[in-house]
Parts: structure tokens; C-alpha cells; sequence
């Protein structure tokens, strides 16, 4: 049987066995373990009225607990042992004092701080600024539309979209990465291999992120802009205050929450940031990320251990910032 | 109008605003170009590329030596099978949630939440071994479950929101008229929330379509996606011009032409129905 078949078949497998659980669970507790009738119907009802959504919840929460649970333990678990023929072996902290004397890991934790720095402020102010630019004009959608577009395109779709710009070929060929055709045509002398460029590579790979980014946050934020009563606006303008006091002290502090939406979204992002680092220049050149270590590890140097470490470091940097939102959530919604 | 926005100066706006937008189209559209030339012709300055002869060949050459329709249908069955199942399992968890709201809701969709904060890094490598273990790695079925799995907080966190929209009292009624718990849902509350369904399905085949991190770690050759494909044929094929933009052209036009259409969906989605 051909193998794409084969998986079709067991979704739909899966499929019917999920909806076969749902029905039948439904089923069982309201014909057989509480049925709405005797003396104790009333109480029986009540009954399966609690024990219902739990049942209907079951599925979805043990796929989750699946997926995260085992998984995170064992990801604990193994950054403390090491592996040896045969087994695993305890091996205390060595990995992490391993992993904290490699030069390669205090670079990839300096540019995910670099990346963390840089592109959430600036997608949002890039988005704000577009926003701005095109609240309220008839001939605006179209625009924000395609400004948007990339934001569907694949992280990795982006990079070798990018790659090709940032091209490089020899001095005296025909430069077709535009970025070095460009870089010519304004005076340029050399063409210039962009991504081995210290520091300068790390922002051109954070420019994929800002250009898939910048979409995202401009429609929300537009969306926003539009929200703000009209009243309050024209109140500042009889007051006598010019564009940039309108836009700074009555515009921004009234979409500031939703400014912290988009901010914390894309951050959570960029704390994951992997596809671009792997697709352009795979951590060479000084440009890793900690994702990207971790796969190194993982998979070239074959060093499940410091792998491990390394990917306990980037969810302790991430959990700040994840409790910090879903506390937000939490007040959001009463 | 108070708001002092002169003509001249929406003009303006306008034609700033059509710049930047065809600034940020620009690489797509240089790609576009790129790809309908032949090789000798994509390496010329690049007013000499546009004049030159547009032709299909690299679409046929990317065809013909990676099998793009392959990777294509992996794409397919594996985005489409991870939000189908994925919304099997998440409509009565919405329902139970939306409609029957207890004390632990909340925290239940919290921890949802934060579940899809959490990164993938941090569970991989158990992954990687668990689907080793079963024999599963580079297969499409492993990948069904496994986007199935990191996308159902979104698809939960949808419909919630989606379903909170209805009105409890309709279903309420329904029961009232003696409809069991199967009819209510299938044929009152599922057809009031269509148009949500429907948003939540698209929006997740575009999530899942364009996952890279699991797809890059759990396939190679047989089941990879057009991200993965993308990907691999970016370093050896790297200096063919025009077959790699049209490899790039064929990975991301069917999900560019979705997006065009999912501008919401997306937004609502990527800040769990934060921004609707």
C-alpha cells in the first residue's frame, strides 16, 4: 500500500475513533452510570452535567499532557546524564558545565538576547507606523494587504527568498543578489559576501523575521487605531495640538494594550527562532541562535547531554515571559 | 470632519503607504520573475532578466528532479489530516468550555495556553527517540499526530472564542424541545458556527502547512513537507537562480494565496482571540 494511503487511512481511523469516543462515553454516562430516570433522576442529571464537560475535555488534555508532559521531564532527565554504550549514565552538571564553557553557547545566548532586543520593537513600530500612515484611506487596504502577505509565507520559504537577495557573486560578474546590486549601484566598491559579515549577518537575518512580522502587527494595530473614539481625537485638535502630540499622547496610550499584544506575541516568537538560523546560515559565522546549538548537538555532535542542557536554558528564559502573558490573558478576560 | 486630514496630505499617505507595500513585495515578486527565466538568463543585471525570454522550463526541471508534487502531497495530507483530527478533538472541548463553564475552566484554558508559548526545543529530542522507537521517524503519520498535538490550543482557544459568540439560551431552547445532547451540537450549534469552523480550519492548515521546526527534525526524504523540501533544496541546488526561486515559487503560493484570504483568521488565531 502506498504510504501516503496509509496515512490517510489512519486519520481517518483516528478520526472515527474520536468521534466513536465522544458518542459512546456521551452514551455511557447518561444511559448507564446516571440515567435520568427511578427515584434518583434528578440527582442522576446533575450528576452527568458535572461529570460532562470533564469527559468531553479528556481527549484534548491528555493529548496535550502526551505531547509536553513525558516529553519535558525526560528532556530534564537526560541533560543530567550522559550517554555511554549500552545505557545512560548519571552524570550530574558536567553537561551544563560543559555547555557553559563552549564559546559557541555564549554567542548563541547573546544573539537570542540581540534578536529578542531588536525585532519584536521593531515589527511593532514598523506595524505602528504603517498604521498610521494608512488609517482611513480609501486606497489603503490594497496596500496593507500585500504588506501582509509574507506573513503567510513560511519562515523558511522567507530565508531562501532572502538567501537570493543577499547573494553574493565575484567582482566583475553580474551582482543578480540585489542587495549587493544595489549596494554597487550606490558606489559600493566591492560586492559583498553579506551573511560571513560579523554582527551586520545577524541583522540581516533578523530583517526575514521584521519582514514577515511587520504585516502582523501593522493590521492589529490598525485595527486598533480605528477603535479610538472619534471624540477624542477632536477634543486634542480644538486644544490646539499638532499631528505628532495627537499621535504620541492621545493615540499610543489608548491602544497601548493592544501595542503589549502584538509586543509579547511576536516575542514569544523570536524566543523560538530556529527555521531562519537554520535555513540561512546555520549558526556559522557568528550568527547562532540557542535553538540551533541545540540541534547541533542534538544531531550533528550526537550530544543528547549538552543538547538537553542547552534546551533547558531556552525554556527557563522563555517561562518569565510566558507567565508574565498568561497572567495578562487571565486579567483580560474578567 | 474635525479630523484634520487634508486631501493633499491622504495624497500622500497613500502613495507612502503603496511603497512600503510594494518595498516588502518586492522579494516575492523579484522571485516571481526569477523563475519563469532560464538559467543563462537569471544571472544577467536585473533589467535584462525582465526582457529576457519567459519560459517554464524550471518549473518543469524542479519537477522533474526533486518531485515537487510529491512533497506537495505531503503537505496536503499532512496539514489537512493534523486540522481535521485536531478539530474532531477540539469542538466538544470548546463546547464543555464555552457552554459549561466550571470553576477549572479557566485554569484549563491558561495552561492551554501557555502550552503553546512553550518551545518545541524543550520536548524534542523524547520526540525524536519516542517516534524512532515506534519506527515512525519520516513518516507523514508521525507528523499528523505530533501537529495535531502542538496546534490543538489554538484550535480550542477558537472555537472558545467563537463559540461564546452563541448565545447559550438557543442551545438551551433546543434542549427544552427534547433534542439530545448529539442533536444539539450536530445540527444547532455546528451550523450557527460554520463561519468560525471554517476560520479555524484555515487558519491552522496554514500553521501546520508552514511548520518547519518538527517537519525539519522528523522527515527526510520520503514524507517531507514543501518546507522541508525548500529547505534541502536551497544549499545543493543553491546556485541555480532560477530553479531555486521556482522551487520557492511552487512552496509558497498555495499558502500566499490562502493567507491573501485569512488576513483575520490569522491575526485571531497568532493572539488567541486577543485581537478579533
Amino acid at each position: 500500500m502506498h504510504p501516503a494511503i496509509q496515512a490517510v487511512l489512519t486519520v481517518g481511523v483516528a478520526v472515527i475513533a474520536a468521534i466513536a469516543y465522544f458518542y459512546l462515553s456521551n452514551l455511557l454516562l447518561d444511559r448507564v452510570l446516571f440515567p435520568a430516570r427511578g427515584k434518583n433522576a434528578g440527582r442522576n442529571i446533575n450528576r452527568a452535567n458535572m461529570i460532562r464537560p470533564w469527559l468531553f475535555l479528556f481527549p484534548a488534555l491528555f493529548a496535550l499532557c502526551l505531547y509536553l508532559a513525558y516529553p519535558v521531564v525526560e528532556t530534564i532527565r537526560l541533560s543530567f546524564t550522559d550517554r555511554v554504550p549500552g545505557g545512560y549514565e548519571w552524570a550530574g552538571t558536567s553537561n551544563y558545565q560543559q555547555m557553559l564553557r563552549e564559546p559557541k553557547f555564549w554567542e548563541a545566548l547573546r544573539n537570542n538576547f540581540f534578536w529578542l532586543l531588536v525585532v519584536p520593537g521593531l515589527s511593532t513600530l514598523f506595524g505602528l507606523i504603517i498604521a498610521q500612515l494608512t488609517d482611513r484611506l480609501s486606497w489603503g487596504n490594497i496596500a496593507k494587504s500585500i504588506i501582509f502577505m509574507p506573513m503567510a509565507i513560511s519562515f523558511v520559504g522567507a530565508s531562501v527568498i532572502f538567501k537570493l537577495i543577499y547573494d553574493y557573486r565575484p567582482a566583475g560578474e553580474e551582482q543578480i543578489g540585489i542587495l549587493n546590486a544595489v549596494y554597487l549601484a550606490l558606489g559600493g566598491a566591492e560586492p559583498q559576501t553579506w551573511l560571513t559579515i560579523p554582527g551586520l549577518n545577524n541583522f540581516l537575518l533578523m530583517v526575514v523575521l521584521i519582514w514577515i512580522q511587520t504585516g502582523f502587527a501593522m493590521v492589529i494595530l490598525s485595527a486598533a487605531l480605528r477603535g479610538i473614539p472619534e471624540e477624542t481625537i477632536e477634543a486634542a485638535i480644538v486644544d490646539g495640538a499638532n499631528p505628532f502630540q495627537i499621535f504620541f499622547k492621545i493615540k499610543v496610550p489608548q491602544i497601548m494594550p493592544t501595542i503589549m499584544v502584538v509586543w509579547t506575541t511576536i516575542t514569544i516568537l523570536v524566543l523560538k527562532i530556529f527555521d531562519i538560523v537554520f535555513a540561512m546560515t546555520n549558526g556559522q559565522w557568528g550568527t547562532q541562535v540557542l535553538a540551533n546549538y541545540m540541534y547541533d548537538k542534538l544531531f550533528r555532535a550526537n550530544d543528547w547531554g549538552v543538547g538537553s542542557a542547552s534546551a533547558m536554558v531556552i525554556m527557563l528564559l522563555v517561562l518569565p515571559i510566558l507567565v508574565w502573558n498568561v497572567r495578562q490573558a487571565r486579567k483580560e478576560m474578567r | 470632519m474635525a479630523r484634520a486630514v487634508t486631501t493633499q496630505r491622504k495624497a500622500i499617505n497613500t502613495l507612502i503607504a503603496w511603497i512600503v507595500g510594494l518595498l516588502i513585495f518586492f522579494p516575492i515578486l523579484w522571485i516571481f520573475i526569477l523563475s519563469f527565466h532560464s538559467e543563462g538568463d537569471a544571472i544577467k543585471s536585473p533589467l535584462e532578466v525582465i526582457t529576457s525570454t519567459w519560459t517554464f522550463e524550471s518549473y518543469a526541471t524542479v519537477q522533474e528532479r526533486s518531485n515537487y508534487f510529491r512533497h506537495f502531497w505531503n503537505s496536503v495530507v499532512i496539514s489537512v489530516g493534523s486540522t481535521v483530527l485536531g478539530l474532531i478533538i477540539a469542538v466538544p472541548s470548546a463546547w464543555a468550555m464555552a457552554f459549561v463553564p466550571g470553576k477549572r475552566t479557566k485554569d484549563v484554558l491558561m495552561w492551554m495556553l501557555s502550552t503553546k508559548m512553550l518551545p518545541p526545543v524543550g520536548v524534542l529530542l523524547p520526540i525524536y527517540l519516542i517516534c524512532q522507537n515506534l519506527g515512525l521517524l519520516d513518516t507523514r503519520i508521525a507528523l499528523v499526530f505530533i501537529l495535531m498535538m502542538i496546534n490543538l490550543p489554538i484550535i480550542i482557544w477558537m472555537l472558545y472564542t467563537y463559540f461564546r459568540e452563541i448565545p447559550g439560551e438557543i442551545l438551551e431552547a433546543a434542549r427544552m424541545d427534547g433534542a439530545s445532547l448529539r442533536e444539539e451540537v450536530i445540527y444547532v450549534l455546528l451550523p450557527m458556527a460554520v463561519p468560525g469552523i471554517a476560520s479555524t480550519l484555515l487558519l491552522n492548515i496554514i500553521l501546520a502547512w508552514n511548520e518547519a521546526f518538527w517537519t525539519l527534525t522528523l522527515t527526510a526524504a520520503k514524507a517531507a513537507p514543501l518546507t522541508a523540501f525548500i529547505a534541502s533544496y536551497s544549499s545543493p541546488e543553491g546556485l541555480f537562480y532560477a530553479k531555486l526561486s521556482a522551487a520557492s515559487i511552487m512552496a509558497i503560493a498555495p499558502i500566499l494565496i490562502m493567507g491573501w484570504f485569512s488576513q483575520k483568521q490569522l491575526v485571531r488565531g497568532l493572539t488567541f482571540g486577543a485581537v478579533k
